[in-house]
């Protein structure tokens, strides 16, 4: 533990008027390109490298860092209010926190979203911090096998997320495994399911597979309803009985519903410790990608909960849960991009591109030549993260007028921008060709009562688990099960569904989550 | 009429058989995942679709709100389309303004302002600051080459 260079590292960002002004520019930026469906933060990094290019290697390093930090933040703010989520993980959010808005709890989802994902990304920078002695072995130690068994783990919770309609879940999920397997097969190199289609072969990108199910069915939804959203008939009649309009009252998004929500945050303190955990733990192995770790959080907090029913009906340990894990994994995935050179999620591998541009050499001197510029990005994340917090509540009364736009404002405005965002991370027009068959889909799945969560895993993970099983077998053949990692994974998968079988016989009843 | 949920299980169907007999056409090695997880999805689906046809019909959807539905698919299918004919700069700011006077009742001047927004946040935003070209639409690339 190098406790003084972590202190004057933490005391040179403090100090140095400079790197605060740029992460505080940083942070609004992050949350912009966070909350913009298409944009995130991988396409934020690409268009600010050109700016940080005369930068000395600290600023341009913690410029960058500070605005990824905040990114999936930002996310929450449209999949909460509108229920439009930006990307993969910020979905995950959008199942609970939409829930809530449509319960009149637009606020206390805010301020569960806000309070979660900053704790989340200080226990992420703490874990981070703390374990930089002991992970490299770890780390080191993940194969290919161990990759398609976290992959197998993460399509165990498909069980979870599908509340009563198990077969339901279980189809949909199998379905976006099988859109996972569009484009060239890793291992033959033919395309598959493309068609004959040349923009086929980079396989359906996780963000499409998001706007289509969530974004176009929300749309189509809040056409026919006619109005922003629909207020659940309990929370209607209880505002009716308290005599307060009920549109108006359940749209405002009020202080107290923010500290509300952060004291939900509180309140569920072990449940953002697990999650915070499990997540930077998996973000810290390489190529898994922190969407998955996202999904991963939001299975464990329904899996864990005594009341698993409540899920995708606007529960906010469900908000918590999604947020802390799609902020704390930033941290995990940061260790190997700058210990190993090996990034450990798509946003970090074009970050280990910006750290090349600016004179830094990722690998393991940088524990030993670099330790500043190590501790000074761990700050970054947690000065960032704090910064981010303060900006969103003290602007979360206006950012709440989003969710209190009027339909016929919102509709054309998000199918444009999702539109738009689906062309630009592909550069494809028949991207939206393919969103909307997609979106039709997506709308008959809501309108009847079909999960759409497993879908997203089933994209996710999908392409993961493939790529990892054929290098499995090929380098160990079927025995990669019997190495010991992969052992304790498998015991863990066992008792991931073990866990969901004993608990489904149990006499609750589980709804469906969108 | 043919139920809603019916629909759905009969698509899921019909999406797997796809899958699975095309991937009988591909190389032993690229077929082998899409089967195992292919042939199960096809199964439960049509487990899916028995139980779907066997259940008591639902009550249909009130006939206003099925009128709605087809306008709302109607206009996102004119979304699309104008997108992919126009680009994004000209039809993006035309649509916000058609739907915002033709769906939504607002005033022309709203129609307008809001139209205007549209148009200097795609331009402004990003094709000017952020430096990201826009799709210009299959019509003026046929046009303009």
């Amino acid at each position: 533990m190098h406790l003084d260079v972590a202190l004057s590292s933490l005391l040179g960002l403090l100090t140095t008027p400079r790197l605060l002004f740029l992460m505080a520019i940083a942070v609004p930026m992050g949350i912009f390109f966070g909350s913009t469906p298409g944009l995130g933060g991988k396409l934020g990094l690409v268009l600010l490298i050109p700016f940080v290019y005369n930068m000395d290697q600290l600023t341009g390093a913690v410029f960058l860092c500070a605005m990824h930090a905040v990114v999936h933040t930002g996310g929450s703010i449209p999949s909460i209010l509108i229920g439009v989520p930006g990307d993969g993980p910020a979905a995950a959010t959008a199942l609970d926190g939409y829930a809530m808005t449509k319960k009149g709890q637009a606020g206390r989802a805010l301020g569960a979203s806000f309070g979660a994902s900053t704790i989340g990304g200080l226990l992420g920078a703490m874990f981070l911090g703390l374990s930089l002695p002991i992970l490299q072995p770890i780390i080191l130690s993940f194969s290919p096998a161990e990759f398609f068994l976290l992959a197998i783990l993460g399509i165990t919770f498909i069980a979870t997320l599908s509340g009563n309609s198990f077969l339901k879940g279980m189809i949909v999920g199998l379905f976006g495994l099988m859109c996972a397997f569009i484009g060239l097969d890793p291992s033959t190199g033919s395309p598959r399911f493309a068609f004959g289609q040349l923009w086929l072969w980079d396989g359906l990108s996780v963000i499409v597979a998001v706007l289509a199910m969530f974004a176009v069915p929300e749309m189509i939804s809040l056409g026919v309803r006619g109005r922003s959203f629909d207020l659940s008939p309990e929370t209607a009649a209880k505002l009716q009985d308290s005599g307060q309009p009920a549109e108006a009252s359940s749209r405002k998004v009020s202080y107290r519903q923010i500290w509300h929500g952060i004291w939900d945050v509180f309140q569920h303190k072990w449940l953002v410790l697990r999650c915070s955990l499990l997540v930077a733990a998996i973000g810290v192995i390489p190529g898994l990608g922190g969407d998955a770790a996202s999904w991963m959080a939001y299975g464990h907090t329904v899996q864990s909960s005594k009341h698993p029913e409540r899920f995708g009906k606007g529960e906010v340990a469900g908000v918590i849960g999604a947020e802390t894990g799609s902020c704390a994994k930033e941290a995990g995935s940061l260790l190997p991009t700058l210990f190993f050179g090996v990034p450990g999620s798509s946003g970090m591998a074009i970050m280990l591109g910006a750290f090349l541009m600016l004179g830094i050499q990722p690998g393991p001197t940088m524990l030993t030549d670099h330790i500043n510029i190590v501790w000074s990005l761990i700050w970054a994340l947690v000065i960032a993260n704090i910064i981010c917090v303060i900006m969103l509540i003290a602007a979360a009364p206006w950012i709440g007028k989003l969710g209190s736009a009027k339909a016929s404002f919102l509709i054309p405005y998000v199918l444009v921008f999702a539109l738009l965002g689906c062309y630009l991370f592909g550069g494809n027009w028949q991207n939206l060709v393919l969103v909307l068959a997609m979106g039709g889909l997506g709308y008959l799945f809501k309108r009847h009562d079909w999960p759409r969560a497993p879908f997203i895993i089933g994209v996710i993970l999908g392409k993961i688990a493939e790529d990892s099983l054929l290098k499995a077998i090929g380098i160990w053949g079927a025995s990669f099960f019997w190495r010991p990692i992969s052992l304790v994974l498998i015991a863990l998968i066992v008792a991931s569904v073990g866990f969901y079988l004993w608990r489904a016989r149990r006499p609750a009843v589980v709804p469906s989550h969108a | 009429m043919l139920e809603g949920r019916i629909l759905v299980s009969g698509i899921m169907v019909v999406v797997f058989a796809t899958a699975v007999l095309l991937a009988f056409t591909y190389a032993p090695d690229a077929r082998f995942l899409p089967l195992v997880i292919g042939i199960p999805g096809l199964l439960l689906s049509c487990v899916q679709l028995i139980k779907e046809v066997r259940e008591r019909p639902e009550p249909v959807a009130p006939a206003e709100e099925r009128r709605r539905e087809v306008k709302m698919f109607a206009w996102c299918i004119g979304f699309v389309g104008a997108l992919v004919l126009f680009g994004f700069l000209y039809a993006g700011p035309a649509l916000v303004a058609a739907y915002l006077y033709f769906s939504g009742r607002e005033k022309w001047y709203m129609a307008v302002a809001a139209a205007v927004f549209a148009w200097a946040v795609l331009y402004g935003i990003f094709e000017w600051f952020l430096g990201l070209p826009l799709f210009e639409g299959l019509l003026f690339q046929w046009i303009f080459g």
